[in-house]
């Protein structure tokens, strides 16, 4: 496997599967998760089902709850609202209530500290990049470890 | 999941008790294990949730396609492939300090609690999710810039360490360091 016999063809199959394990993978994140998205497709179906929703920036803020929003939509919850500001990043766990189209908050979680864990992961990133470009080098059209 | 600094400075740490001097050239590439997870994954997600939410719509497939770059299968498949790259008679030992590498970056994320979402670590084959759930997925914000300070003075001590007390000596731990590259 690791020998230089058919390298190319090897290095293809491998990015290849992982591409492919990729694709399934958001495949599967859109089609068998259920989030917001699936219980409003089918109301009916889904009322009382928990959602969790991890990472969501508050959008707004109501008296009787707030939105929140994702990559991809906006999802309005009915909770507590006090003392949360649009901007915030948290993590809700709810139970979709089909009549009102939204969820039910049973817990939340506020990261305050999100934006500074931000900073730090491209903090990171740079970091490695120099770390990188410093102990590897491409030689003969190989990754060679600095000397 | 502990950010990303943290992740660099266990990297850059967690092998030292572990591994000979003269081995210690492949520290970075047992720190690129223990980086790569985040970098191949959450970042290219965040960049790309920024861009679809601010500026172009995107395909869902593009924003939801990263998790198996931190999960054991994609880490197994990216790990072989950039092992490809080495030459051929230093590609067992990249694979093991890349593998090893990105076994300490997935047990410190373990140890995070995320709402009800842990780690589905047998993708493909099961969606079963786990964590420990120790800590909040934020504790190592706090901590990472002393925990940055102390491998930067552990890495300097090491540093000089190394540098020869006599001229013509050869540094500690160099003696057998410049071995060829026929080694596996």
């Amino acid at each position: 496997m690791l020998t230089d016999r058919h390298r190319i063809p090897k290095l293809s199959l491998l990015v290849a599967a992982l591409v492919a394990l990729c694709v399934w993978y958001a495949w599967q994140a859109q089609h068998h998760s259920v989030g917001y998205a699936r219980c409003m497709s089918d109301p009916a179906a889904y009322d009382g089902h928990t959602v969790e929703l991890a990472l969501w920036r508050v959008e707004s803020v109501e008296p009787e709850g707030y939105h929140i929003g994702g990559p991809t939509r906006s999802v309005p919850v009915l909770g507590p609202s006090a003392g949360l500001e649009p901007g915030w990043t948290i993590s809700v766990v709810g139970r979709f209530d089909a009549r009102q189209e939204a969820l039910v908050e049973q817990w939340r979680e506020v990261h305050h500290s999100r934006r500074h864990k931000a900073a730090l992961g491209l903090l990171g990133l740079l970091s490695f990049v120099g770390y990188a470009g410093y102990h590897f080098r491409w030689r003969d059209g190989r990754l060679v470890l600095r000397a | 999941m502990p950010d990303a600094v943290t992740h660099l400075c266990s990297g850059l740490l967690a092998h030292i008790p572990w591994v000979p001097a003269a081995a210690r050239r492949w520290a970075p590439v047992f720190v690129a294990g223990a980086v790569l997870p985040d970098i191949l994954s959450r970042a290219p997600s965040t960049a790309l949730s920024v861009v679809h939410s601010h500026w172009v719509p995107l395909p869902s497939l593009l924003l939801y396609c990263w998790g198996p770059l931190h999960l054991p299968s994609g880490i197994l498949l990216y790990s072989l492939a950039l092992t490809m790259l080495f030459p051929a008679v230093q590609r067992r030992t990249a694979l093991v300090a890349l593998l090893a590498g990105a076994t300490l970056h997935v047990l410190l994320d373990l140890t995070q609690r995320h709402v009800g979402l842990g780690y589905p670590l047998l993708v493909p084959f099961s969606s079963r999710d786990f964590e420990w759930g120790l800590v909040g997925s934020e504790a190592s914000v706090p901590w990472a810039p002393w925990f940055a300070l102390v491998t930067l003075a552990v890495w300097g001590w090491l540093r000089w360490k190394k540098q020869p007390s006599t001229p013509g000596t050869p540094p500690e731990g160099e003696k057998d360091a410049h071995r060829p590259e026929a080694e596996g």
